[in-house]
């Protein structure tokens, strides 16, 4: 029974790194927005199926290269996050829509997204073209070079999160927003555009999911609402709204579903996760870190 | 005589159909629209009604058995939900009744005794003494013993909301803190409402099993909030008689796009998108709805 720990370990820490990077789109949004935003499950649906259109088009300069394909469908990602921010949630903003109205509409435009790959691309799974598996053994576990790039990946979207975060200046005008949106406003932070820039990196978070996605595993149109409640169970675990409290939970719950799981029919080894929510709300409701909503 | 004889059934169908989903309507407005906690956890507890009656028939028992099983269910399973989110901001509730939507599709997917994904079939129509004559008139025996039941439902819910309970309820959804302030027990009114809300969404689920006779897996779905929540938001929040018009008009809308010439394969699809921009609308032009007393909102924190 040990001996299939480390391969457990390995494992928990691919979905985790996965989990890891939405759980801190959706944090992100969380802490300056204040509203559960469903829709980042639509951006992965997006930057998914762009990833599949572009790496299995027919295009030689497209189709070869497997870092234009993610470049590509991160930017288009990013992009339709904007878009969304400044099109759809900036309307109902400004006629003061509440929290509950903007969660409801976020579902809706994550019904509408996934209705729309249904159309174009069938309900069907798919897998991207194009990418070689090749495996690597140590310390008695097997993972794929992608897999190890995935957990690299992770780590590098956090880290380079981080450094917004801290050194730049819109980091520090996210921060503000998030932690006094009116006390932002009055020191003459233009809270919109803080917005849309919070949108525009979550939304490279969320693209990356889907790629991610997309070359870990096969896609489907309801893949990301799976992933996006993932997303939110982990931003509990770590304490909703606090970022670094996220890719805990992401990790965390990655191996726990990973652990887990092995000792779990495997038909009810997905409540696992959901049970998790139930328990940290009953028992721990500001996470881990036991911190109420901050960046 | 032989159009008469295929519209009947027809009618019967739409009529039943509206009856249930009006069951699960009112119990989202009672906790959504009355007390102002955001739940979307309805489909689950219409689902965990379905697969009470189906298993009941399974098991042998009847109907009252199935009520009263379903009701047993609900209650723990909500009680549990409002334990783990009463005390908190209102977005760990919206959260945690997502959640359970997913739970229980699980949960009957993989459950032996539910089927799997294959489900239940063959589950009786609950036969009404003097009427089995024909399918037909027992169909609609059927359906005028739901349209009692939601008539007794809607009774007892008015009574409910002009009651001292219904005005705490009320005031928890308009100020929480001003109701604490008050000396109630806000959490314990919340947890109240939440249980019947969803004793209420299960009965739906019930009459579902016995109305259509199969109960499978994708009957709960995810994407089937955009069908219960646009039927909530266009007859409106905190009105009763609005959860009645909203569904026959949200229903009604995709019935109407069938004479709408489409391909067969996009039809489904192309309903769903138009019913979720016309949501989108209704929610940016008017969120409280035709009938609705207020916006959605949720309560004081």
């Amino acid at each position: 029974m040990l001996e299939v720990l480390p391969q457990l370990f390995i494992n928990g820490l691919i979905t985790g790194s996965i989990y890891a990077i939405i759980a801190t789109a959706f944090a992100l949004t969380y802490s300056v927005t204040k509203f559960i935003d469903f829709a980042h499950a639509a951006i992965v649906l997006v930057a998914a199926y762009a990833f599949f259109s572009v790496s299995s088009s027919q295009f030689p300069v497209l189709g070869d290269s497997l870092f234009t394909a993610i470049l590509i469908s991160i930017f288009t990602g990013a992009i339709v996050a904007v878009l969304l921010k400044n099109f759809v949630y900036r309307a109902f903003m400004n006629k003061k829509a509440s929290k509950a109205v903007l969660f409801i509409v976020s579902i809706i435009v994550y019904f509408i997204a996934q209705a729309l790959v249904q159309l174009a691309f069938g309900t069907d799974t798919k897998t991207i073209k194009g990418v070689e598996i090749l495996p690597i053994e140590a310390l008695g576990t097997v993972f794929s070079q992608i897999e190890l790039g995935i957990i690299i990946a992770a780590i590098i979207f956090a880290g380079m999160l981080f450094a917004i975060l801290k050194y730049t200046k819109i980091g520090k005008e996210m921060r503000a927003v998030a932690d006094n949106y009116e006390l932002a406003e009055i020191a003459g932070i233009n809270s919109k555009e803080v917005f849309l820039k919070t949108y525009f990196i979550a939304g490279l978070f969320a693209s990356a999911t889907g790629i991610t996605l997309g070359l870990e595993r096969a896609i489907e149109p309801a893949m990301a609402s799976t992933i996006m409640l993932r997303a939110i169970t982990a931003a509990v675990i770590g304490g909703l709204g606090y970022i670094p409290g996220a890719i805990f939970g992401g990790y965390f719950l990655g191996m726990a579903e990973s652990i887990m799981g092995f000792y779990m029919p495997s038909g009810f080894k997905d409540l696992f996760a959901f049970a998790l929510l139930f328990a940290f709300l009953i028992f721990r409701p500001h996470g881990i870190f036991g911190k109420k909503g901050r960046v | 005589m032989t159009e008469l004889t295929s519209f009947i059934p027809y009618l019967l169908q739409v009529l039943g159909t509206i009856i249930i989903f009006s069951l699960v309507i009112l119990g989202m407005n009672l906790s959504i629209g009355f007390t102002g906690m955001l739940t979307v956890s309805h489909i689950a507890f219409f689902g965990i009604g379905a697969y009470a009656a189906a298993i009941s028939f399974k098991l042998g028992l009847g109907f009252i058995e199935a009520i009263v099983i379903g009701t047993i269910v609900t209650t723990i399973i909500s009680y549990i939900l409002a334990r783990a989110t009463v005390k908190l901001k209102s977005d760990y509730l919206a959260v945690a009744s997502l959640t359970l939507i997913f739970m229980v599709q699980i949960v009957a997917q993989n459950w032996d005794l539910a089927g799997g994904v294959f489900g239940i079939k063959g589950i009786n129509r609950v036969k009404l003494p003097g009427f089995e004559i024909s399918p037909i008139t027992n169909q609609l025996a059927y359906v005028a013993l739901m349209l009692f039941i939601l008539a007794i439902v809607f009774f007892l819910l008015k009574k409910l909301v002009q009651s001292k309970f219904g005005l705490i309820f009320k005031g928890i959804r308009d100020d929480e803190t001003a109701m604490q302030s008050l000396g109630y027990n806000t959490e314990k009114f919340k947890t109240i409402s939440l249980i019947i809300s969803s004793i209420v969404a299960m009965l739906g689920g019930v009459l579902y099993a016995h109305f259509i006779t199969v109960v499978v897996p994708t009957l709960i779905t995810f994407n089937d909030l955009l069908l219960v929540l646009g039927m909530l938001v266009i007859g409106g929040l905190g009105s009763l008689e609005g959860s009645i018009i909203g569904t026959i008009i949200f229903y009604s809308l995709p019935e109407a796009l069938r004479f709408v010439e489409m391909p067969e394969a996009i039809i489904g699809l192309a309903r769903y998108l138009v019913l979720s921009v016309i949501l989108l609308i209704v929610l940016y032009i008017r969120p409280r709805g035709i009938f609705g007393k207020v916006d959605i909102n949720e309560s004081g924190q």
